[in-house]
């Protein structure tokens, strides 16, 4: 994965955990509110179940007083009981229509029960019982039941009351119920009680000859509500005006607005008001911390997610660079032609390139804590072993060393390295390890050595040629009579001189191929004349070129003249080979004529003659054995093959770093 | 001085390459000296003093494969016999030890200085 790619990943993660979070706190509100909701339903039946029976229970008293429009106090409590309690309704009271006529005789029967000491009364101002002033009528209370203990109500004159006044008389105009606004109970004892009074006119042949009341307590109300979850912190009940438009009022169904988060307004219809109830409440603070740990715990989940993913892929990209600059370095070495070897300060091996490896044929473990001047790539040569040896000191002491190395001896001969041996030191200067690196200079040696001995072989060559062309002028002109025999001797020798010359030059004056000489010097007799060369290549020195060269022009000049190669049936067989395998072998060559004139001995010896003895015998340790036979001349040559053996460059250079070692 | 047999003085002739060897030996020959070997290496050369007795030793310097004929020169030191260089070139270290009072001959060799040198070199009865 790319930087980019892992980038962009990361992003993807970081925009899924924020929607994830989003939607986690989303989803969670939303069951929050749900929740609520459902437990603000409950609280409304609660306050339903309360209200609607108490409102039943004013209207079946309602019915009882239509139904016994003459019954007494007993009458309504039997009534009541035989419905059973209540809860919700603080007491039941019926107020009697007394016309002013029967005021004194309400009065003085109030009084003579003990009921009320000053008969019809009403409330003042400062909350004190007074006596009802004069008016038309009066509904003073003559039966009343309460659920709870409160103050005695009997002889309470409720139109008097300047709260109530309205709700009673819009009951006695319309004959339908009504109901007060919210007040504090006239029968409350030290503890003001709140509550509403409900009012039902009770109408016989279109005439009210009273009023049921029942008190509700809204305080009880709200505390019906709350209990139904701790979730709730407030219900409030809002009462409207009284509104009697258009005739009867309607209970309308319950419409219940729960669309606002924690906050549920339900709204009734009761007996010509609008009820408000309010319910609000929020999700306690260990519900909060769940939905916003939730949150947190999605957000830190992605985030860590996208971070480690980040953290990995740059990890990772690290190390694969890290990695693949090691394995460019490790190609690098192995890609290089020179030798490579990391050792210690000590010279112990710690590592190789491929170069290296395949020049031991061995694997880098083969190698490894080895000192160097002992790898088997060297170790054969002794004067090797102290050069590295110095060499890895010095390096180890900070200094760069410079050596030429010569290998150990294979079958593809020896090869010269030329050796660097550099201290690496790391940063506070100490040295670390020691690169030694090989290059193969076999060929530029051998070239500059081959260049060496060229100019001086040609030096050499040259004084000594004109030496011999001196000595060669004198002695043939020793031995011939005409002029003419002097000058084609003379010629031919030179030639074959000048023409052994020219082979080696060829060849650099490392030497020559004996079948070449011998070809090349046959060449001037060949004419038609049947000559058989059976012997194989094989390198000689160029002295030993040069001596063969001359015996065979020497041989081949004698045959033209005297020998088979001077009449057209002559025949000539050259053969060569070696007379065993020892070290101190010899290479025998054969030189055989047939079917030539019969040959006899010369009377005397010739300078060609001489000149093919001396040519193998000086200095090449060679043996020449020519027999006058009578089918024809044969000749034996014999000579050690260490004499004429070639020499390489290498082994030239090879002797003189050993001459180097010793001084 | 060795006690020598009457007849011409005998030149030990040491020379690596042959052709030179055959001239020079024809050349002393004709002049009417005798002739030890030629020798072309210091092994033989130093069989020949030993067995021989020279007169006058003509030494090439450089006998090939890297040799000189140093042992040779010492050898003939030592016994008391003169002898004459032959040098291809001026560098080697013979020519510089030897440089001095020992007569020289630049290749390729004057035959006639080379007479000259020997009838100087050999004893006055055997010119």
């Amino acid at each position: 994965m790319t930087a980019t790619q892992s980038r962009l990943a990361a992003l993807v993660i970081v925009a899924i955990t924020v929607a994830a979070a989003a939607f986690a706190y989303m989803s969670w509100r939303k069951s929050q509110v749900e929740a609520f909701s459902a437990t603000a339903r409950a609280a409304l039946a609660n306050v339903d179940l309360v209200l609607d029976r108490a409102l039943l229970t004013v209207r079946a008293v309602q019915g009882y007083y239509i139904a016994n429009p003459g019954a007494k106090e007993d009458g309504l409590v039997s009534f009541v009981e035989g419905m059973g309690p209540v809860s919700g309704l603080r007491a039941l009271a019926f107020y009697r229509r007394v016309p002013d006529a029967e005021r004194a005789s309400t009065d003085a029967e109030l009084i003579r029960t003990g009921r009320s000491s000053i008969g019809i009364w009403t409330l003042s101002d400062d909350r004190k019982r007074i006596p009802a002033a004069t008016a038309g009528f009066y509904y003073p209370a003559t039966a009343t039941y309460f659920f709870e203990g409160a103050a005695s109500a009997y002889g309470f004159d409720i139109l008097s009351h300047p709260e109530r006044r309205f709700a009673v008389n819009m009951a006695i105009q319309t004959h339908l119920g009504t109901s007060t606004d919210v007040l504090t109970f006239a029968t409350s004892g030290a503890e003001p009680v709140r509550g509403v009074i409900f009012y039902k006119p009770v109408v016989i042949a279109g005439e009210v000859i009273g009023l049921v009341s029942g008190s509700i307590d809204v305080d009880r109300l709200i505390q019906t509500a709350k209990a139904a979850s701790p979730d709730i912190h407030e219900v409030d009940i809002e009462i409207g005006p009284l509104e009697l438009r258009g005739g009867a009022p309607v209970d309308t169904p319950n419409i219940t607005d729960d669309s606002k988060p924690f906050y549920v307004i339900d709204e009734q219809n009761h007996s010509g008001r609008v009820w408000q109830i309010l319910v609000s409440g929020t999700p306690d603070i260990l519900d909060y911390a769940r939905g916003y740990g939730l949150m947190t715990l999605v957000l830190l989940a992605g985030l860590g997610a996208a971070a480690a993913l980040i953290g990995y892929t740059t990890a990772a990209r690290r190390g694969r660079e890290l990695q693949s600059a090691e394995t460019r370095l490790r190609r690098t070495l192995d890609g290089l032609v020179p030798l490579v070897f990391m050792t210690d300060p000590g010279g112990q091996v710690m590592g190789a390139n491929r170069a290296a490896l395949e020049s031991i044929g061995s694997d880098e473990t083969g190698i490894t804590g080895k000192p160097i001047d002992r790898l088997p790539l060297w170790e054969d040569e002794p004067s090797n072993r102290d050069a590295l040896h110095v060499a890895i000191a010095r390096a180890a002491a900070g200094e760069e060393r410079r050596l030429d190395v010569l290998s150990s001896e294979t079958e593809l001969g020896q090869t010269v390295y030329d050796v660097a041996v550099r201290p690496v030191a790391t940063e506070n200067g100490r040295i670390s390890h020691l690169v030694v690196s090989a290059l193969d200079v076999s060929e530029r040696v051998e070239a500059a050595e081959t260049e060496r001995l060229l100019m001086r072989e040609l030096d050499h060559r040259m004084k000594n040629t004109l030496q011999v062309v001196q000595g060669v002028v004198r002695r043939t002109a020793h031995s011939h009579e005409t002029v003419d025999s002097f000058e084609n001797a003379l010629l031919g020798r030179i030639t074959t001189m000048a023409r052994a010359h020219d082979l080696l030059a060829r060849e650099r004056w490392l030497g020559a191929d004996l079948r070449t000489v011998v070809l090349q010097e046959l060449q001037p007799f060949e004419q038609g004349h049947s000559i058989t060369v059976t012997g194989s290549p094989i390198r000689i020195n160029p002295k030993g070129a040069l001596a063969f060269a001359l015996a065979i022009h020497e041989l081949g000049t004698n045959a033209i003249k005297y020998g088979a190669l001077s009449v057209p049936d002559g025949r000539l067989a050259i053969d060569w080979s070696f007379d065993s395998d020892d070290d101190d072998r010899r290479l025998v060559f054969h030189w055989h004529e047939t079917n030539g004139p019969k040959v006899t001995v010369p009377e005397r010896r010739g300078f060609g003659s001489l000149l093919l003895e001396r040519s193998i015998t000086y200095d090449l340790d060679g043996k020449t054995d020519l027999e006058f036979a009578y089918e024809g001349v044969t000749c034996r040559i014999e000579i050690p093959w260490g004499r004429i053996r070639p020499m390489t460059a290498s082994t030239h250079f090879r002797e003189r770093l050993a001459e180097g070692a010793k001084a | 001085m060795t006690v020598s047999s009457p007849g011409p003085a005998r030149v030990l002739i040491v020379e690596d390459e042959f052709m030179i060897a055959m001239e020079i030996e024809s050349v002393v020959l004709d002049a009417g000296f005798d002739v030890l070997g030629p020798a072309a290496d210091v092994e033989s050369a130093l069989a020949l003093i030993d067995a021989n007795s020279p007169d006058i030793g003509l030494l090439d310097v450089n006998l090939g494969h890297g040799t000189t004929s140093t042992p040779v020169a010492e050898r003939l030191t030592e016994v008391g016999v003169p002898f004459i260089l032959c040098t291809g070139y001026q560098t080697a270290d013979l020519v510089q030890s030897y440089g001095e009072g020992i007569p020289m001959l630049q290749k390729p060799v004057d035959t006639v200085k080379l007479v000259e040198f020997l009838r100087t070199l050999a004893p006055a009865s055997r010119r």
